[in-house]
């Protein structure tokens, strides 16, 4: 089943100048993205930043309006849904952001980060009691004590604080975790960890991820199914082992070998794409972008 | 106690290094004291502020005594003789045949503390008969140091309340253009640039003139206090929006969204908070021009009508040359403004640099 799909999905920023603020070109940062995701999947969006990645978790998301295309969460369309009626769909998918730093207001205690959290499930969870507990139960599942709760978000480490973000984005109790560069901020042995920790928490709570990297091989451990995004467009998708062991498109190969030594970067000129290039189906699930 | 120490936010932090400013905490008992007499004038105060006696026009301060031909006594005054010389110029001479003994919480004028207690009496008053002028007293010889007092209230919390309503209207307009921006943002800043646009004092003429004026002085006061904020929140406004633009792209206030929270309520909660810093130091800042602003409309007779006292209206008795050369406790008044002006720019900058090693952080 699917649990998300994105059809054709484009947002184009405009680029203000000249005389009197008018547009003239666009940035094209998500250019015709088609993308599903099946539940209980653990599928990578990959690709170097600026390339749209965040971009297009923040339309999923409905943080950001996509200038076209569709979106359909949980069988239902919430392209065009307004704020109001997108409870249902908010409550099951959550994100994780890529800076602990800044995705903690730097005002609240744990506490009220988390109560914060229950907003939407203000009815399930009536006494302060059962939230706290509720708060405390992940933050415990996360493998952090449950009585950091009147604590400020700056007595804690970058990875701590991702913890702790985590924790937020499953007080919903979500089906879809789109975590951005979640662990990118981070040092090796602490990113080693969260990951552990989130192939855990996939088990346990049954979450489908849409795990966005620049890094392919934070990807290539926990990722069943990798899409390469490259100028606002995904230009191979297919199987993690597909990937790693046959990519096909020449930025794909050339991400890998940065991947393995950045010193043996070479760009063997632009990379050309045409608007028109259409994903071609290699069998295997393999599809790559025609170039 | 140390274990509540642990868990300080941010902003307990600052305050904490606040209170190692001593010249910034100096100021702030300065302005506790300044506000404490306005507040507590009727009692403080020997007489009323409207409590005249020609007689004693331009009468120098008097000195209280505590020595009576070399033995220490009850503090007295002692009687004043007005003469005038040969150009008739009031000379004020001490009479030391006449002693008034100092009485204290001695009935007095009449008033209503707080506007509702009626009671008599005062912190201190001289015996029937003598004046007491711990300041000097002013061209209808009304205790200078009493009128101090009474203008202080009008003074002082003009500053406060037009702060308190230009704030408000500046958070709130800023936030929202900030948070909205797109055409929202574009519409209000034009407005707020209207606004700004005209000279400052000369939009504080215009209002003034578009008050009527036969309002009673309560009626004055509040048209002051409306006509200074309405000038001052569009500064404010403008900078919180700038403000607001770069927090509304933080992590913390998308995922705020995506929990499915308001709009409304991510402003209150996560953008608004995080102006604050900047805000209350500008606000400190900022109420010296109040407190100005009244003064100078004061000053030229469109402020607080006498025999109400304000800080600015007692100084436009101070306008000729003459009357400060004979009586330059006439310029008292100044010098409170001077202290409650520096207090808040001391203050004011002690919040700054105590507050921006948060902002930094946030940034």
């Amino acid at each position: 089943m699917m649990l998300l799909e994105l059809k054709n999905i484009k947002k184009y920023f405009p680029i203000k100048g000249g005389f009197f603020g008018m547009t003239g070109d666009h940035v094209k940062a998500v250019d015709g993205i088609d993308l599903a995701v099946r539940s209980g999947e653990n599928i990578s969006l990959v690709g170097e930043s600026g390339c749209g990645k965040t971009t297009l978790a923040r339309i999923i998301l409905k943080l950001m309006r996509a200038d076209a295309g569709s979106i359909v969460f949980d069988g239902q369309d919430i392209t065009h849904l307004p704020n109001r009626r997108l409870v249902q769909s908010r409550k099951n998918m959550q994100m994780v952001f890529q800076d602990p730093y800044s995705s903690l207001d730097p005002r609240f205690t744990i506490r009220r980060v988390m109560r914060e959290a229950l907003t939407l499930e203000k009815e399930q969870y009536r006494s302060e009691g059962e939230r706290q507990e509720r708060a405390r139960q992940l933050l415990e599942s996360v493998q952090l004590n449950g009585d950091i709760l009147n604590r400020y978000p700056h007595e804690f480490s970058g990875g701590e604080r991702q913890r702790i973000a985590i924790a937020r984005a499953l007080m919903l109790n979500p089906k879809l975790l789109i975590l951005d560069e979640a662990v990118s901020s981070l040092d090796v042995i602490i990113q080693q960890q969260l990951i552990d920790l989130l192939a855990d928490l996939q088990e346990k709570f049954n979450l489908t991820y849409l795990f966005i990297s620049h890094n392919l091989k934070i990807v290539k451990k926990i990722s069943q199914r990798i899409a390469v995004m490259y100028r606002g467009k995904i230009v191979e998708m297919a199987p993690s082992d597909e990937i790693f062991g046959n990519p096909l498109h020449p930025y794909t190969k050339e991400l890998l070998s940065a991947a393995i030594d950045y010193k043996a970067v070479k760009r063997e000129g632009e990379i050309k794409m045409d608007s028109a290039a259409q994903l071609l189906d290699h069998g295997n699930n393999h599809f790559v972008m025609e170039h | 106690m140390a274990k509540r120490n642990e868990h300080m936010s941010e902003f307990q932090i600052a305050l904490r290094a606040f209170t190692r400013n001593r010249f910034a905490v100096t100021c702030v008992i300065i302005l506790c004291l300044l506000y404490f007499g306005a507040v507590f004038a009727d009692f403080l105060s020997p007489y009323s502020f409207k409590n005249e006696d020609r007689n004693y026009s331009y009468c120098p301060p008097t000195q209280v005594k505590f020595m009576d031909q070399g033995k220490m006594t009850w503090p007295y005054v002692q009687g004043i003789k007005l003469t005038f010389d040969e150009y008739y110029k009031r000379v004020y001479t001490v009479d030391p045949t006449q002693k008034y003994p100092l009485h204290f919480f001695s009935k007095g004028d009449e008033y209503k503390l707080f506007g509702f207690i009626r009671a008599r009496h005062h912190l201190f008053g001289v015996a029937q008969g003598g004046r007491i002028y711990l300041l000097g007293a002013d061209a209808r010889g009304r205790d200078l140091f009493s009128r101090l007092l009474f203008g202080g209230r009008v003074s002082l919390s003009i500053g406060l309340i037009g702060v308190l309503i230009s704030f408000s209207i500046g958070l709130i307009v800023g936030g929202i253009a900030g948070y909205y921006g797109g055409r929202v943002d574009n519409i209000l800043m034009r407005v707020c640039e209207m606004f700004m646009m005209v000279p400052g004092f000369y939009l504080l003429l215009a209002l003034r003139a578009a008050v009527p004026d036969n309002f009673s002085s309560v009626q004055v006061y509040f048209s002051i206090i409306f006509i200074l904020s309405f000038i001052g929140w569009a500064s404010l406004a403008r900078i919180i929006r700038g403000m607001c633009l770069s927090l509304r792209e933080r992590d913390y206030v998308l995922a705020a969204k995506s929990l499915g929270l308001s709009n409304f309520k991510i402003i209150i909660r996560h953008i608004l908070p995080h102006t604050l810093s900047y805000s209350i130091f500008a606000v400190m800042l900022s109420i010296p021009g109040y407190i100005l602003g009244e003064s100078a409309l004061s000053l030229i007779g469109l402020g607080i009508q006498d025999p109400f006292a304000s800080w600015g209206n007692m100084l436009s008795d101070a306008m000729s040359i003459i009357r400060i050369k004979f009586a330059p406790w006439i310029l008292f008044p100044a010098f409170f403004i001077f202290l409650t002006v520096i207090c808040f720019n001391v203050i004011g900058n002690a919040l700054r640099d105590c507050l921006d090693p948060m902002l930094k952080g946030e940034r």
